[in-house]
C-alpha cells in the first residue's frame, strides 16, 4: 500500500526519466524480441508483389515531420521493395513537409544507381489536401504541369501516358493525419477503382481497418513503426524499423505497468474513502 | 449583398460539385467546370495562409511595441520568416539552398520530431493519472487498451500468445463497429453540416448567425 | 446517372427530405426532444468558473482547413465557439482562441467580434482574443500550452477536428489545473479526449452543440433527421447481416448500384 502512494505521489519526472532511461536501453543493447507479420502487412506486400516489371505504382509523401519516424521507415521499405521487383516509381506529395522526404528519397535511389525520370521521379507537392487529391486524379499534368526539378513531365519515360489516377497499378499512400486514407478513398479509390494502400500512424490504425475490411484498401501498415519493422522482416530487408522495435515493446510494457499501478492506487484510495465514511457514520 | 453573394457562390459551387459526382457521365461537360471549381478552392486556400501570416506578424509586432517579456521571440521569429523565405526560392546545390537545408534538415525536422516524441511523456503521465478504471464504461475502454497495447508490441507474443490473439480480435472486431458507428454518425452529421452552408442557413462560416 | 452511384443518390434525396420535413415542422415549433448532452451544459459552468477565478477560457476550435473533410467538425466548433463568445463578453470573462488553420482564421475572429457586438461589448474585443499560432501541428501544440501556462486558463474547450496534439493539449490543460470540454468526430482521438478530458463530446455530439447551444429550431430539426438517418444505417446493417448470413447478397448488390 505505501509503495502504491509512494508511486502516485512521486514526481512525475522521476517517471519521465525512468521511461526515457528503458527506452534508450535497448537501443544501445538489442535484445533482438522476435517479430511476428500481422495479416494486414502480408496483405499490402501482396499487393506490391502482384506488380510486374515496369509497372508504374504511386507513391504518395503525405506525412510531416512529426510522425515522419513513424511512417518514413514505412515509405522506405515499400519504395526499396517495389524498385527492387523492377517497379518504376512516381513521387508525390499533399503536404508540405511530405515534399521534403519525397526529394531525399529520390536523391538517395539516384545515388544507389536508379534513373531520374525512367525508373523514379518527383512530381512536387500540390497544396489544397482534398480539392488537390481530386484534381491530380482527374488530370496529373493540371495538377503537376511540370516536376519538382522543373521540366516538363511529358519529357520523362515514365509518365508516358500517365494521364489519370487510373493508370496506375498500386497507389500507396503514407499519411499522419490528413489527407490521409479517407480522402484517398473518397476521391480516387471510389471514383477511379484504383488499388490504394496505405501506411499510417499507430493512433490512425484502428480507424483504418474498416477500410481493410471492406476491401477498399489492398492493404494496412496500420501500427507505425512496428508495422514498418514487419514488412522489412517479411521482405528480408532490416532497417531503422527492426532495430528499434524492442526499444518500442520496453516502453509499452513501461506504459502498462504506469496505468495497472495508476488503478491499483485508485482502487486502494476508494476503499479508504469508503472505509472513511463507514467509520464517520457509526462515529 | 454583403452575405448573398458568397451564399450564392457557395450554392452555386456546391450544386455543380454534386451534379458532377452524380450526373457527369449524363453531361461530361460539367466534369471541366467542377475541376476547375476544385481547383479554385486550392488557390483560394493557399491566399488564406498569407492572410494567417500577417496575422502572426501583426501580434508579434505589437509584442515588440509593448516590450513583453518574450518579445525577443518575436524577433526569432521574424529572422526565421526572413531567412527562410529568403533561401527558400535558391536553386538547388547552391551555397543559398545549403542554408535552407541547414535550417529544415538542422533545426525543423529535429524539433518537430522531438516534439511529437515528447507525447510519451504526456502519455505515461496521463496513464498514472486519468487511465483509471472508475466504471464500469471506464474499465471497458481501459482493459481492451492495455491487450491491444501488449499485442502490438513485440513483447507481448513473449509473454503470452494470447495477448496477440486477443488484440487481433478487439482490432478486428470490437474496433471495426464502434468506428464504423462512430463514422456513420459523424457521416450523417457532415451532410446536414454541409446541407445547412450551402442553402446559407448556416452563416458560421463567415462568422454571421 | 454514375454507374454505382444510383443508391447513394437516393438516400441522399430522402435523408435531405427528411431533413426539410424536420425543419419545416420545427419552423412552426414542433420541435423534437433532445437529451441532455452533458458535456455542452458543462460549457456555461466552465466559462462561470473562469470568470469566478478571474482566469481565461482557452479554446480551440479544430487544426484542420476548412477545405477538407473536418471542415464540418470545424464548422461545429464554430458554432459553439459563437454561443462561448457570447457568454465571455456577457461576464467579462478573457478569451483565448487558438487558431492553426490558415482559412479558419478569419471565420474565427469574425465570429468573436460578431458575438461580442451582440451583447454590446465590441470595445472589449482584442487583437490577441483569437490567433493564430501555427498550421504545424506540434508547433500549435507547444504555443498552446504555452498559452494554458502563461496565461493559467481555467477552462479549456477543444471541440473540431484533432489530430496527435489533442493529447497535449488534454493533459497540458489537466496540469494546470483547468476544466476540459473537448469534442471530436475523429475517432483516433476521441479515446484520449475521453480518458483526459472531464467532459467529452463523442463523434456527433458535437454537431449537435450549435442546436443545442442556441435553440435554434431549424438546428433542432436537423438532430431529428440524423436520428432517422442512423435508424435507417442500423436497419440496413442488421437486414443486410441477417440475409448475407443465409447466403443472399441481394442487400449488399443493391446497395453497390
Amino acid at each position: 500500500m505505501n509503495a502504491l502512494k509512494w508511486f502516485g505521489d512521486l514526481d512525475k519526472r522521476w517517471l519521465y526519466l525512468l521511461l526515457l532511461l528503458v527506452v534508450v536501453f535497448p537501443l544501445l543493447r538489442p535484445l533482438g524480441i522476435p517479430i511476428d507479420v500481422t495479416a494486414s502487412t502480408s496483405q499490402f506486400i501482396a499487393a506490391v508483389d502482384k506488380l510486374a516489371p515496369g509497372d508504374r505504382m504511386l507513391l504518395v509523401f503525405d506525412y510531416s515531420i512529426g510522425g515522419g519516424p513513424d511512417v518514413d521507415p514505412q515509405a522506405q521499405v515499400v519504395l526499396a521493395h517495389a524498385l527492387s521487383r523492377g517497379v518504376r516509381v512516381v513521387e508525390v506529395a499533399f503536404v508540405d513537409t511530405g515534399l521534403n522526404y519525397a526529394v531525399k528519397t529520390v536523391e538517395l535511389w539516384e545515388s544507389k544507381g536508379k534513373v531520374y525520370g525512367t525508373d523514379i521521379i518527383c512530381l512536387g507537392y500540390a497544396t489544397g489536401v482534398e480539392t488537390a487529391i481530386s484534381a491530380f486524379a482527374q488530370n496529373i499534368s493540371a495538377v503537376f504541369p511540370t516536376d519538382v526539378r522543373g521540366k516538363p513531365i511529358g519529357s520523362y519515360p515514365i509518365m508516358q501516358g500517365l494521364k489519370t489516377a487510373a493508370d496506375f497499378k498500386l497507389i500507396t499512400e503514407f499519411a499522419t493525419g490528413i489527407p490521409g486514407p479517407a480522402e484517398w478513398i473518397r476521391q480516387v479509390v471510389t471514383r477511379f477503382k484504383v488499388p490504394l494502400g496505405c501506411g499510417v500512424v499507430a493512433v490512425m490504425g484502428p480507424q483504418n481497418v474498416p477500410y481493410l475490411q471492406s476491401g477498399q484498401l489492398v492493404g494496412l501498415l496500420g501500427g507505425g513503426l512496428k508495422s514498418a519493422a514487419e514488412y522489412e522482416i517479411a521482405v528480408k530487408m532490416p532497417g531503422a524499423a527492426t532495430a528499434a522495435m524492442d526499444a518500442q515493446s520496453l516502453g509499452h510494457l513501461m506504459i502498462v505497468l504506469f496505468v495497472i499501478l495508476g488503478n491499483l492506487l485508485f482502487l486502494v484510495e476508494r476503499q479508504e474513502r469508503r472505509a472513511a465514511k463507514v467509520g464517520g457514520v457509526r462515529a | 449583398m454583403k452575405k448573398e453573394v458568397p451564399i450564392a457562390i457557395g450554392f452555386l459551387t456546391a450544386v455543380l460539385i454534386l451534379f458532377e459526382y452524380f450526373f457527369k457521365t449524363a453531361v461530361p461537360a460539367v466534369s471541366k467546370i467542377a475541376t476547375d471549381a476544385t481547383n479554385w478552392g486550392s488557390i483560394v486556400s493557399a491566399i488564406a495562409m498569407g492572410l494567417a501570416a500577417a496575422n502572426l506578424i501583426i501580434i508579434h509586432a505589437r509584442r515588440i511595441r509593448q516590450r513583453h517579456p518574450d518579445a525577443w521571440m518575436s524577433w526569432v521569429l521574424y529572422a526565421g520568416i526572413l531567412v527562410m523565405l529568403l533561401t527558400g526560392f535558391a536553386k538547388p546545390k547552391t551555397a543559398t539552398a545549403n542554408i535552407y537545408s541547414f535550417f529544415f534538415d538542422g533545426l525543423y525536422l529535429p524539433l518537430g520530431t522531438a516534439m511529437f516524441s515528447i507525447m510519451v511523456f504526456f502519455i505515461a503521465s496521463a496513464a498514472r493519472r486519468a487511465f483509471r478504471a472508475r466504471n464500469l464504461d471506464a474499465a471497458f475502454l481501459l482493459v481492451p487498451g492495455l491487450l491491444v497495447m501488449l499485442g502490438n508490441a513485440p513483447i507481448g507474443r513473449l509473454i503470452s500468445p494470447w495477448f496477440p490473439k486477443a488484440s487481433s480480435w478487439f482490432m478486428n472486431y470490437a474496433n471495426v463497429a464502434g468506428n464504423r458507428a462512430i463514422m456513420i454518425g459523424a457521416a450523417l452529421g457532415m451532410v446536414l453540416t454541409g446541407f445547412r452552408v450551402i442553402l446559407g442557413i448556416d452563416r458560421s462560416y463567415f462568422g454571421g448567425e | 446517372m454514375v454507374a454505382g452511384k444510383q443508391t447513394t443518390f437516393l438516400f441522399f434525396v430522402l435523408f435531405l427530405a427528411t431533413a426539410v420535413y424536420y425543419m419545416t415542422r420545427a419552423k412552426v415549433g414542433k420541435l423534437p426532444a433532445v437529451r441532455r448532452i452533458p458535456g455542452l451544459d458543462a460549457i456555461d459552468e466552465a466559462i462561470g468558473r473562469a470568470t469566478e477565478l478571474g482566469r481565461p477560457v482557452f479554446y480551440v476550435p479544430g487544426r484542420t482547413e476548412i477545405n477538407t473533410a473536418g471542415a464540418a467538425q470545424n464548422i461545429a466548433g464554430l458554432e459553439v465557439l459563437s454561443h462561448v463568445a457570447k457568454l465571455t463578453a456577457r461576464y467579462d470573462t478573457e478569451l483565448r482562441v487558438a487558431i492553426a488553420a490558415a482559412s479558419v482564421y478569419p471565420v474565427a475572429e469574425a465570429i468573436v467580434q460578431q458575438s461580442y457586438l451582440e451583447e454590446g461589448k465590441a470595445d472589449k474585443v482584442k487583437p490577441e482574443m483569437v490567433q493564430f499560432l501555427s498550421n504545424e501541428q506540434f508547433a500549435f501544440a507547444a504555443a498552446g500550452l504555452s498559452i494554458m501556462n502563461t496565461e493559467r486558463t481555467a477552462s479549456v474547450i477543444m471541440i473540431g477536428e484533432f489530430q496527435a496534439e489533442s493529447m497535449m493539449l488534454v493533459e497540458g490543460a489537466a496540469q494546470v489545473g483547468a476544466v476540459t470540454i473537448s469534442g471530436t468526430a475523429r475517432t483516433a482521438q476521441i479515446p484520449f479526449f475521453v480518458a483526459a478530458s472531464d467532459y467529452t463530446l463523442i463523434g456527433e455530439e458535437i454537431f449537435a452543440g450549435g442546436a443545442y447551444l442556441s435553440k435554434d429550431p431549424i438546428r433542432i430539426g436537423n438532430l431529428a433527421a440524423q436520428d432517422w438517418g442512423k435508424l435507417v444505417s442500423m436497419a440496413i446493417i442488421i437486414i443486410g447481416s441477417l440475409m448475407v448470413t443465409f447466403g443472399n447478397k441481394s442487400m449488399i448488390n443493391w446497395l453497390k448500384k
